[in-house]
């Protein structure tokens, strides 16, 4: 016995669990790919005449009012991991069939004691109300074949069980096969068997063929000849097709928590209550299925819609409560925010533990774990911009560095800068601010700090600019000039100028 | 842009600047222009890119250096490809004499890192160019490392005793202008400016500099700064006198051109007229003598002998502007209106102040037959002495925004919104470029807007890309390659120069405009048509005064006849009733921006309804005027005023005639103009008059048309509506074999001829031919060209393998592909060998073994089977469906009579001449024509289809503006409004638009409708 789990319109239900206020109005929800088209949209937006497949353009001609939301894995990957999560709690076999179709197949000797003892209808019914608590709107389907089984989910109101195959599936409508009813084993060949079933069903509807039962009361074998290999399995498909076994899957390894608060939340203290009690159910979740967290991730909403996310990379993958915990509270020691939080979500991402033993000659942190809660502090201390290994950007913007957190699992990836010719310079940074005398658009005194005094030899401007398509645009004048004994970098910005560094 | 350059260099007093284009000489003669004009002396150039990827500046000396320079530049273009197209460094020596070399190490191309590397390429280039023709190049840009590799070529220099040179690498005029060459940067990278990083310029110091910045720039290298002017003196080539010279045209001993243009002019006149009256024979005793004192004697010859190889080719020829001033153009048969009957001024087409060489195009029908006239012109001059001219592309409105914008890192979806905002075709663009940002999803608060608007100006209007010139060709006594580098256009077997059309003409390079003319396919075909059914017609002895001919102009049923067919024209016919051929030359000249932007349509229309009075500037214009109504509608009347109320001499006028043809140059315009008022002045015309004439006089200058060019216009005009009336099969089944052309689709035409009696059989894989044909009086069948998808060879096989005695045998004997089977099952060609489109399709669609094939091509016809098909007969609406889809067009009932039972509240087009003026109606239909001309200030004009005719639409701007998009891309429309029923036209003043939904009988798929 094979169950379909069916979410029609997966990603605008997708869209619409985060958005629920825009359910009422006119949206459409494309994927990123061009020229961007309707992929689903809402009953209002399908009012003014929205239809699949149009231009965004076509569809604000006729709905000028009309939203759009991109979706992409982003979205699609954590709701179909759900789906896959709750799928699992009524079976091991799964089969995660295409977007927003789960297959699972009921053995007799399936487990999972609170389905177990009831009727397919019931479970089926089970698995609608799971999923609708996860604001889920699915279809559930049973029947003797999985391409069956998915068929009739496409029809279910909202759960079938079909028993006479033939007589259920007469009417039904063609574009039924249009869904794959097997997970491909790449993306390509999902494309591929798209492009194809969709090349053949056009062409059945040119046939004037556009119910399963005409498609079914054409020979088999005069279909093959027309239509190859690939039109008779079709055929199969529409006569209800053969029992065949799942391409099984695991649900996803992350493992996610969230919740809308009743209350909103204002202060710390609950709110770790309630990040402890996600993560000593994800701990218990995790080491169940012999993982551990490699990352976390911290989502907080709060009221007005602002959101605060943040990604927790675990350098020692764990599922001991206290050192994630350790983690979110260190974080959330600095986080102020102008609004209460009305959600939260947590998710883990899970992964093997490591099992590491550095060589004779290999160097590592002692406790990596520690050292990412020390530089969590400091960023909490400083900021997050302020903590890390410095990287030299690609510009010609003199110093441009960006900080990174530091990796300790990956080779250390050499500068990507070339290194310039000549004396090295001793930046000072901050730069130091400078009074200059200039004469003749030349630098003659400096008063500063570090150098103070006539300069003596002088080369120069070097003028630079960029960013002048942002609002970081910048533009400089250096000269490398000598004072003294010594020489130092002057740059100009603006009317103001500073010492760079000095050259050894 | 060429003329900013010397705009900046005159303003920095820089006495001579050099063009260096890369692998071209593209900018050179709008360089040219404006330095002559500003007084700086400029000095051509180019960069080579070499075999290495190295980049190679070289300076023209001489004008061997030059002819050397385009030589080397065409064997480069025409051995390579149109994306690659290296100089060998073997090419160099044998083109080096009168060009300088530049050694340098710029930023493009492989770095030349050691000292070995870089004394190697010295010697090739001194090898190449000698001791004189090689300078050591410097550049000083404020860039740290710069100085190290300066030192270097200095170094280099001492070591070769070389002249070291100091230039700035200019690549632009003002500092601002970097942010453009930083986005065209990302382009040719294909990345965007957040990830360009160092490709980027490190600043902005590219800019021209004058004499005293560059000196003090090179205080410490003052003989580079001496150099650089030396050399400046020394290259002293313009392209002032090229050498180019038009072939000269053979004649036989004793003979010279000018005396066989004479002998050739009056055996022709001999044949145009009857009698030869005094009146002709001065004109062309005047004009023979102008054209040979002028020189041009050789250039009518040439174009006489294009035209007599069309003639003898069975080609449709007829020359078209102002060449159909001159009666010498008339006699050879270059054109084919009579100047004299028609009073036409022969100034307006050569005059005794002209320098330029006169302009004479040829229509043609488009199609293989044009090209055949343009290969027999590269057979005749060689790959190297003939060549298209260019056409520079510049970046507009939708390019420049899609490349700032990947440039900006704005997604394509809101660069795809922006585009759209565009208008098509016939729109002017009237959205202001803030509501467009904003309707596309681009705030003004954006912090990339600003960018975004800067650049958006800066662009606008820069050279993209090097297209071909729709028709005009370049020819040369001798070798054309010594005058203008030549290279590959994308169409095989053409080659183009590298300046367009105005560069030639600048430089007194004649071009003869082959032009392509869909209307004159049809037309020549038409009448081969009718000749095959016995009832030819002779185009030229056409009776001008057939009154039904003019009663279907009345009625403004134009569809498919060439220039009265647009909305506008069927729009103003009713109003104009035209009754004699003068008025359709008017009417053809008067939709047209340019009479109606001087507001000079209505006043026409006006007086000739007798809504207004008749009047005149002045007295002296009335014979001038008097055929239009005291209106100026001509270029000729516009130089004919100028003469008698400005006083204007033949060589004014001559400039007159220029500033109203190059709508370019406003310059231009506004130079004549100030002559023009102060000589109206110094009569003391009144201020009025003189401004009316003025405003008249600048409307023209935007787009001029002479009354000779009207007539030959309308000559094609009367003679295609008198085809439509007299031989109505011929003339549709001409125009479905000639499309795309015209303003309407197939399936428009196809109802237009149903409407007025025609008929027409389906596609028929037994009976059709590839074009449409007449199968019987007052019945066209229709065409295999008209099959989608099916190609030309693959058609001609199935009609080669007729007959057929079954669908198998078809199969069997006819090799097509899977989707041309289909197709032609789908839109019923196979229906005689089977019992529906569905019976056949079953058929063929079933996989055909191999074997079967060589068995059956053995014993010839196929063995007939019984078959048995499952599949049930299409329906009236899927039939639709597939015709639509196969064709593009439906010989069934229109799409709108499946429609129409859910419209009851939707007026037929050939029921609103029952409603009333002033009646809220609701029009729907298949949108056949969207109009937003210029001139209507905003209101757009739209024409829908229904099963019964045409119904008329007008939009105001606030709506447009509002729908635009619903009214721009959906191809059945409901249109809710007043109706005007006026002067014989009804037209709804539209209040409310919307989508009619088709889609229940058109299905969700999208047609092609237009």
């Amino acid at each position: 016995m094979f169950a379909a789990i069916h979410v029609p319109d997966f990603a605008l239900q997708c869209v619409l669990r985060h958005e629920p206020e825009l359910r009422s109005h006119a949206l459409a929800v494309v994927d990123g790919r061009l020229p961007a088209c309707v992929r689903q949209m809402t009953a209002a937006a399908r009012e003014h005449g929205v239809a699949p497949g149009m231009t965004t353009t076509q569809a604000l001609g006729r709905c000028p009012t009309l939203l759009f939301r991109t979706v992409g894995e982003s979205l699609l990957g954590p709701a179909s991991a759900l789906l896959l999560q709750t799928a699992e709690t009524f079976s091991p076999w799964l089969e995660a069939t295409c977007e927003g179709v789960v297959t699972l197949e009921w053995r007799d000797e399936t487990p999972g004691g609170k389905a177990r003892h009831r009727g397919p209808l019931e479970r089926a019914q089970e698995i609608v109300a799971q999923l609708a608590s996860c604001d889920f709107a699915a279809q559930v389907a049973v029947a003797a074949t999985p391409a069956l089984a998915l068929l009739a989910a496409h029809v279910a109101e909202p759960v079938a069980v079909v028993e006479n195959a033939a007589e259920f599936l007469a009417p039904l409508p063609l574009g039924l096969l249009a869904a794959d009813d097997e997970q491909a084993r790449s993306e390509a060949e999902a494309r591929e068997r798209q492009e194809a079933r969709d090349k053949t069903l056009r062409l059945l509807h040119r046939w004037g063929i556009h119910t399963l039962g005409a498609f079914s009361a054409l020979p088999r074998d005069q279909v093959v000849t027309r239509l190859g290999v690939r039109g008779g399995d079709l055929w199969d498909r529409a006569t209800g097709g053969a029992k065949r076994p799942l391409r099984l899957v695991r649900a996803p390894e992350h493992f996610a928590e969230a919740m809308e608060l009743e209350h909103e939340v204002e202060t710390l203290e609950p709110l770790l209550f309630i990040l402890r009690r996600f993560l000593e159910q994800l701990a218990a979740r995790l080491l169940a299925s012999y993982r551990v967290a490699s990352t976390l991730q911290l989502q907080l909403t709060f009221r007005g819609g602002a959101q605060h996310a943040r990604e927790f990379r675990i350098p020692a993958p764990t599922a001991e409560v206290d050192v994630l915990f350790r983690i979110l509270e260190t974080h959330l020691e600095t986080v102020t925010a102008e609004a209460p939080v009305i959600a939260v979500a947590l998710i883990a991402q899970a992964t093997r533990p490591e099992q590491k033993q550095f060589s004779l000659f290999e160097t590592g942190l002692r406790d990596p774990n520690k050292f990412y809660e020390t530089l969590g502090r400091l960023q909490a201390l400083l900021g997050h911009d302020r903590v890390g290994t410095p990287v030299a950007e690609d510009t010609h913007r003199p110093d441009a560095f960006h900080l990174e957190t530091p990796r300790f699992d990956e080779a250390a990836n050499g500068s990507r800068m070339s290194i310039q010719p000549g004396p090295p310079l001793q930046r000072y940074r901050p730069p130091l601010p400078a009074n200059v005398q200039v004469a003749d658009n030349q630098p003659i005194r400096v008063f500063s700090e570090k150098a103070f005094g006539e300069i003596t030899q002088r080369r120069g401007p070097w003028l630079g600019s960029g960013d002048w398509w942002t609002d970081r645009a910048w533009e400089r004048e250096e000269w490398d000039v000598q004072v003294g004994e010594e020489c130092y970098r002057l740059a100009r910005q603006g009317s103001a100028w500073f010492i760079d560094g000095s050259y050894d | 842009m060429p003329g900013q350059i010397i705009e900046a260099a005159a303003a920095l007093e820089i006495p001579a600047v050099a063009l260096c284009d890369r692998d071209g000489v593209y900018g050179a003669p709008r360089f040219f222009a404006a330095a002559r004009e500003a007084g700086v002396r400029p000095i051509v150039g180019c960069e080579l890119t070499m075999e290495d990827g190295s980049i190679l500046p070289v300076l023209v000396e001489s004008r061997g250096g030059y002819q050397n320079l385009c030589r080397l530049l065409t064997q480069a273009k025409l051995r390579g490809t149109k994306e690659s197209s290296p100089v060998f460094w073997s090419d160099l020596p044998e083109y080096a004499e009168g060009v300088v070399a530049l050694f340098g190490m710029g930023p493009d191309g492989p770095p030349m890192k050691t000292i070995a590397e870089r004394s190697e390429r010295v010697a090739k280039l001194l090898q190449a160019f000698g001791r004189d023709g090689v300078f050591v190049e410097i550049q000083r840009h404020h860039v740290r490392g710069e100085q190290r590799r300066n030192q270097a070529l200095i170094s280099l220099a001492r070591q070769h005793r070389l002249p070291l040179l100091a230039t700035n690498g200019v690549l632009y005029t003002a500092p601002q202008q970097r942010e453009v060459l930083d986005v065209f940067t990302c382009a040719r990278h294909h990345t965007q400016l957040d990830q360009a990083g160092r490709l980027l310029e490190q600043n902005a110091e590219r800019q021209l500099k004058g004499a005293a910045e560059m000196a003090a720039l090179f205080h410490d290298l003052p003989e580079a700064i001496t150099n650089t002017e030396r050399l400046a003196e020394r290259l002293d080539f313009t392209l002032e006198n090229l050498g180019y010279e038009f072939p000269r045209f053979p004649v036989s001993t004793g003979e010279t051109m000018e005396s066989m243009l004479r002998q050739v002019t009056y055996a022709g006149a001999r044949a145009r007229y009857s009698h030869l009256g005094a009146k002709v024979k001065k004109q062309l005793e005047r004009e023979l003598a102008l054209i040979e004192k002028l020189g041009f004697a050789g250039y009518f010859l040439i174009v006489w002998d294009l035209v007599n190889f069309c003639t003898q080719e069975g080609i449709m020829v007829q020359g078209r502007g102002s060449a159909a001033n001159s009666v010498v153009c008339y006699s050879l048969g270059i054109t084919a209106c009579d100047p004299i009957k028609h009073q036409l001024l022969f100034e307006r087409f050569l005059s005794e102040g002209r320098k330029s060489w006169p302009d004479i195009d040829l229509d043609l029908p488009s199609g293989d037959r044009r090209e055949r006239v343009i290969q027999e012109v590269y057979r005749r001059y060689g790959e190297r002495g003939a060549a298209m001219t260019a056409n520079v592309i510049t970046y507009r409105g939708r390019s420049a925004a899609r490349e700032i914008g990947k440039a900006l890192n704005f997604s394509n979806d809101v660069l795809d919104r922006f585009s759209n905002l565009f208008a098509n075709g016939d729109f002017p663009h009237t959205l202001g470029f803030d509501d467009q940002m904003a309707k596309a999803g681009i705030p003004r608060d954006h912090p990339r807007t600003p960018a975004f608007m800067r650049l958006y100006e800066a662009m606008h209007g820069l050279p993209r890309h090097l297209g071909q010139h729709s028709g005009g060709m370049i020819i040369c006594q001798g070798r054309l390659d010594l005058i203008v580098p030549l290279e590959r256009a994308s169409m095989p077997g053409r080659v183009v120069a590298q300046w367009d059309k105005d560069d030639c003409d600048d430089l007194g390079m004649i071009k003869v405009d082959l032009l392509g003319l869909g209307m004159m396919a049809v037309l020549q075909e038409t009448i081969e048509l009718t000749r095959e059914r016995g009832r030819e017609v002779d185009l030229a002895q056409l009776p001008l005064d057939d009154a039904p001919t003019y009663d279907m102009m009345c009625n403004a049923d134009t569809i498919g006849v060439f220039q009265i067919e647009s909305r506008a024209q069927m729009a103003t016919l009713p109003r104009m009733q035209p009754r004699c051929f003068y008025d359709v030359c008017i009417e053809v000249a008067i939709i047209r921006p340019g009479p109606i932007q001087g507001h000079l349509m209505h006043p026409y229309l006006a007086r000739r309804c007798g809504e207004a009075p008749i009047v005149y500037y002045c007295d002296e214009v009335k014979p001038i005027l008097e055929r239009t109504l005291g209106v100026p509608l001509f270029q000729e009347q516009m130089l004919s005023i100028a003469m008698v109320m400005a006083d204007f001499t033949g060589s004014q006028a001559e400039e007159l005639r220029r500033a109203l043809s190059f709508h370019r140059s406003q310059e231009r315009m506004q130079k004549v103009q100030v002559q023009l008022r102060e000589s109206m002045e110094r009569k003391g015309l009144p201020q009025k008059t003189i401004e009316d004439v003025l405003a008249a006089i600048t409307s023209f200058a935007l787009y001029g048309f002479p009354e000779s060019h009207a007539i030959s216009f309308a000559l094609l005009a009367y003679g295609s509506a008198w085809l439509k009336v007299h031989r109505a099969p011929e003339f549709y089944a001409a125009l479905l074999n000639n499309q795309p052309m015209g303003f309407y689709s197939p399936a428009t035409l196809i109802k237009d001829a149903q409407r007025r009696g025609v008929k027409f059989r389906p596609i028929c894989a037994g009976d059709s031919q590839w074009a449409c044909t007449i199968d019987a009086d007052n019945v066209v069948r229709l065409g295999l060209r008209l099959v989608r998808g099916l190609t030309h060879e693959h058609a001609e096989r199935l009609i080669a393998a007729r007959p057929f005695a079954s669908l198998d045998d078809l199969k069997a004997r006819v090799r097509l592909g899977r989707d041309e089977w289909r197709t032609l099952a789908e839109i019923g060609a196979f229906k005689a060998y089977a019992a529906h489109r569905r019976a056949a399709l079953w058929v063929v669609e079933e996989e055909q073994p191999e074997e079967d094939l060589f068995t059956c091509a053995m014993n010839g016809a196929a063995p007939t089977r019984v078959f048995i098909h499952p599949l049930p007969p299409m329906n009236p609406a899927e039939r639709l469906r597939a015709d639509y889809a196969g064709t593009g067009l439906t010989i069934a009932p229109h799409p709108m009579a499946l429609l129409r039972g859910r419209l009851a509240d939707v007026w037929c087009a050939a029921d609103l001449p029952e409603a009333r003026d002033g009646q809220r109606v609701r029009i729907g239909g298949n949108v056949i024509c969207r109009q937003r001309p210029g001139t209507a200030r905003g209101f757009v004009f739209i024409s829908l289809e229904d099963e019964t005719g045409i119904s008329n639409a007008i939009v105001q701007p606030w709506l447009f503006e509002r729908d635009r998009l619903l009214i721009t891309g959906e191809s059945f429309l409901i249109i809710e409004g007043i109706l005007q029923a006026r002067d014989g036209t009804w037209l709804v003043q539209a209040e409310k638009v919307e989508p009619l939904d088709h889609h229940a009988i058109m299905g969700a798929q999208s047609y092609d409708f237009h």
